[in-house]
């Protein structure tokens, strides 16, 4: 398969032209950028300025501590390097005032973040610590709240059955302390889990059971959206719709709820080919999340929505998105985020005629690909997040003003100090493309050979599933033929023994011909029903046996052509597996009705030798032949049907045919 | 003097639509009698120890004892009870095997009340009965088997290749004379060398001197 962008003069020009002036305007605007944003600095935080006040303001040492948690809470989501800052001071005071709870907190909230720094070993010992203070306490509850939490580090490093159960136990717990908020979290969390692992129906259970423990409306909203995606993954795209338009019903108020129920949608659409309708969805799901300014958030819809634009072949457009969204997914984003982006990165540079990048993209994708974890936008655990911490369930989401300021702030420093580099650089990456270019070939071949080992793999898969069709296909003529004869079949006789019964009496009102033809009519539809069984599958078989059915096809061949018939079986011995003796019925059964069809014959030979490891069959008319390639060309001989068939036993085919010399097919198949 | 009973019997099918369906024919019929139905060949073995039948109505296709099996067993334990086929197959296989089996009559499930009264008394006097189609199928003249040597038969292109082999040609002769590619020659050599049990072409030459096969 050569790829059309190959033309080396071509590849050239768009190179030059295309690459340059997008690098040289990429610069530019970076320069701007670092200009127009150096300003912001971290401590434009009004939120956190309240936050030190409430803590000054506090006397009561446990109540201080308090207040420290809530401002490390705040660190946590929006100024992570001053987290354990304020937990050390937190574990401090806790510990001066004697205050052990305040040190579980503490400890738990160091797990949290350890656990979002991806220092899962950290994570682990910061719960374990907790448990151990928590033990003298003696609160059965709060253990289980840190156990619940525990899990879910097991969860990020793949450990989803040491999750599910460890989370489980905490269930059982939290319905012992009857306390319905942890015991919507704990569902909730289960639920999650097994929608990763894949056990959608359970996850489904486990969703529906929280919504009975949902306090508010947008925890409703939440399960609603939970219970959607479980239906998608169990192919029931209408229950799917209906539970996330529920939950959009239900909460429209909150923006992030709002976006990603569009993005269930959009996905649900997409996966329905209604792309028109994806790409509206996707864009109302960003438009929710617009004012959220969580940009990983936005990131990861327009991923989505870039990886359903290289699906029309839009790649243009898709290019485009990912221009932002690339980086934040980069660094931000979970594992099928990034691969999905790395295959949208593929598609786009190969589409643009950048082999070197595409071919890089590929490979990554493929490693992401094999060390994918499930986690996608939905499930992500870490919105799950039980804030037991604090007193009552703070609603993160609502706050993301402060973390778009945040981001900015941050890219802003790093743009600034890299501009004044990079701009010089610039200049150099110029001259050293030109020299690039002698690589391309060599890209370019490399390319190529994956595109023949992907065209190779196709091959075989379309083999294997040509293969299963075969079987898939027998195995559904079989049970049509089944459901016809004892259903219709059985069903017709009963009308016929009924009528039969009243047919005297009726005669005696109704005019003989009447009662006649009812019966003519019934009598017809039951040999139909007959007649369309036999053909769909050769029941015969599972009685007599292959040689009985073939014996059938003789005689009915002899029945409907002139031809004398002769048939033989010489041999006997291997036990043919049915599928196989069903699949050369189908042969002779194809090959006896394109001669009662078209041969003309008078003198017909079957010949099924059984040998010691194979099996000849050879079927031979003295009729009118035809020519090979013609008949490939048409359908109406069913040759390829025949050869796929062939194929499916592994056998060999020979057809041995000319114009008003007769035919002689030959099969040979390993038994 | 001869008495007069009814004729009592057996209804074998795994349908209950189907056991319906004749029962009510049965049922209208005037001296025969409707001793029982089952849905199972091992059922019917259990009621023909415990019961007084005649004549059995017997389905072919039945899970687990299909009717020939059953009809085989009938035939050894139970040699004076009568067996009429009622199926809807008309495969020349099937009827032949269930003749085999021992049954004395072969009937298709759209049988008229008429007809069913016939057969059961047809059979239970020690006649056979068959429907139409069925004897329509029996009268088909079977498919020759060839007359056995010891050799399965050399098909008519395979005769013509043979002779040429003979003959000393090579392949792309055999090819060229006959207009077909060197892969289908091969083929029928490979074809005619298992059936005739040689290993080279020398013997096939030998066997087929030997067997005068041409």
């Amino acid at each position: 398969m050569s790829l059309s962008w190959m033309n080396e003069d071509g590849l050239k020009m768009k190179f030059e032209t295309r690459n340059t002036t997008y690098f040289i305007f990429a610069w530019l605007l970076c320069g701007c950028c670092v200009l127009f944003l150096f300003g912001f600095t971290l401590q434009d935080d009004p939120k956190w300025a309240s936050y030190l006040d409430a803590i000054d303001a506090e006397n009561d040492p446990i109540e201080k501590v308090e207040r420290i948690l809530d401002i490390a809470y705040y660190a946590l989501d929006y100024h992570p390097d001053s987290t354990l800052k304020y937990a050390d001071l937190a574990y401090e005071t806790s510990r001066k005032a004697g205050h052990l709870k305040g040190m579980i907190s503490v400890e738990v909230l160091k797990g949290i973040f350890a656990r979002s720094q991806k220092q899962f070993d950290q994570a682990i010992k910061h719960y374990e610590t907790a448990i151990s203070l928590n033990e003298p306490l003696e609160n059965e509850l709060r253990a289980a709240q840190i156990k619940d939490n525990l899990a879910n580090v097991f969860v990020m490093q793949g450990k989803l059955e040491k999750a599910i159960n460890l989370k489980e136990e905490a269930l059982n717990v939290f319905e012992e302390e009857q306390d319905t908020t942890s015991i919507y979290i704990g569902l909730l969390g289960i639920g999650a889990l097994l929608n990763d692992k894949g056990d959608y129906q359970n996850a489904s259970k486990y969703f529906k059971s929280s919504l009975i423990f949902a306090k508010t409306n947008r925890d409703k909203a939440y399960s609603y959206g939970n219970i959607g995606i479980s239906h998608r993954h169990q192919n029931q795209p209408d229950s799917a719709i209906y539970y996330y338009r529920k939950g959009i019903d239900i909460y429209p108020d909150e923006p992030i709820h709002l976006a990603r129920a569009y993005n269930n949608i959009a996905i649900l659409q997409k996966s329905e080919n209604q792309f028109a309708e994806a790409l509206a969805s996707f864009e109302k799901a960003e438009t929710a999340a617009k004012p959220l300014g969580n940009e990983s958030f936005i990131a990861s819809i327009q991923i989505n929505r870039a990886f359903l634009f290289t699906q029309m072949g839009e790649h243009q457009k898709a290019a485009e998105l990912i221009k932002a969204s690339g980086p934040v997914i980069d660094s931000t984003g979970s594992l099928k985020e990034k691969t999905d982006l790395m295959k949208v990165r593929y598609q786009v540079a190969k589409s643009q005629g950048n082999d070197e990048d595409a071919l890089a993209h590929y490979q990554s994708f493929i490693y992401l690909r094999d060390s994918i974890d499930n986690l996608d936008l939905n499930t992500r655990i870490a919105d799950f997040e039980a804030k037991y911490e604090t007193a009552e369930k703070e609603k993160q989401i609502a706050e993301q003003e402060a973390e778009i300021q945040q981001r900015i702030n941050q890219r802003n420093l790093l743009l600034g100090g890299l501009a004044g580099v990079i701009w010089f650089a610039t200049f150099a990456i110029l001259f050293f493309w030109n020299r690039n270019r002698m690589n391309k070939v060599i890209t370019h071949q490399e390319l190529e050979l994956q595109d023949q080992k992907i065209s190779q793999l196709e091959q075989e898969k379309r083999f294997l599933s040509i293969s299963s069709m075969l079987e898939g296909q027998e195995n559904e003529r079989m049970r049509i033929a089944q459901d016809l004869h004892d259903g219709i079949g059985g069903l017709l006789s009963s009308v016929k023994a009924h009528f039969s019964v009243i047919q005297k009496e009726i005669e005696k009102i109704e005019s003989y011909q009447l009662s006649e033809r009812v019966e003519s009519l019934i009598d017809e539809a039951s040999s139909e029903v007959r007649r369309i069984s036999h053909n769909m599958a050769p029941r015969a078989i599972r009685l007599n046996g292959l040689k009985a059915a073939i014996q059938d096809l003789a005689a009915q061949l002899q029945e409907a052509g002139q031809a004398k018939v002769d048939f033989e079986w010489n041999g006997s011995g291997n036990e043919i597996p049915e599928t196989k003796e069903i699949m050369l019925y189908r042969i002779i059964q194809e090959l006896t009705n394109n001669i009662i069809k078209h041969a003309q014959a008078s003198h017909v030979l079957i010949q099924v030798n059984m040998f010691d490891d194979d099996l000849n069959l050879i079927v031979e008319d003295d009729g009118v032949g035809f020519d090979l390639h013609t008949a490939l060309a048409q359908k109406s001989l069913g040759l390829k049907s025949i050869r796929s068939r062939v194929d499916f036993l592994d056998g060999k085919l020979d057809f041995d045919s000319r114009k008003g010399a007769g035919t002689t097919v030959s099969v040979q198949v390993p038994v | 003097m001869k008495k007069q009973k009814d004729i009592r019997v057996l209804l074998v099918d795994d349908h209950q639509i189907v056991l319906d369906g004749i029962q009510l024919m049965l049922d209208h019929a005037d001296g025969i009698e409707c001793a029982g139905t089952v849905l199972s060949g091992k059922e019917a073995l259990t009621t023909l120890r415990n019961k007084q039948v005649d004549v059995v109505l017997l389905d072919i296709e039945m899970p687990e004892m299909n009717g020939i099996e059953c009809c085989k067993l009938i035939y050894q334990h139970f040699p004076d009870i009568k067996v009429i086929a009622l199926t809807m197959m008309i495969e020349r296989s099937v009827i032949q095997s269930m003749l085999e089996a021992g049954a004395q009559g072969y009937l298709i499930k759209n049988t008229s009340q008429d007809e069913l009264m016939k057969a059961i008394q047809l059979v239970y006097s020690g006649s056979t009965y068959y429907s139409g189609e069925v004897s329509q199928k029996i009268m088909q003249e079977n498919p020759g088997e060839p007359s056995k040597n010891s050799f399965p038969k050399i098909s008519r292109r395979e005769k013509e290749i043979l002779k040429l082999i003979i003959d000393e040609r090579t392949t792309n002769e055999i090819a060229e004379q006959l207009f077909i590619s060197a892969g289908t020659v091969e083929t029928h050599r490979r074809n005619i060398m298992k059936k005739l049990g040689a290993r080279n072409t020398a013997g096939i030459v030998r066997i087929v001197i030997e067997n005068k096969l041409i």
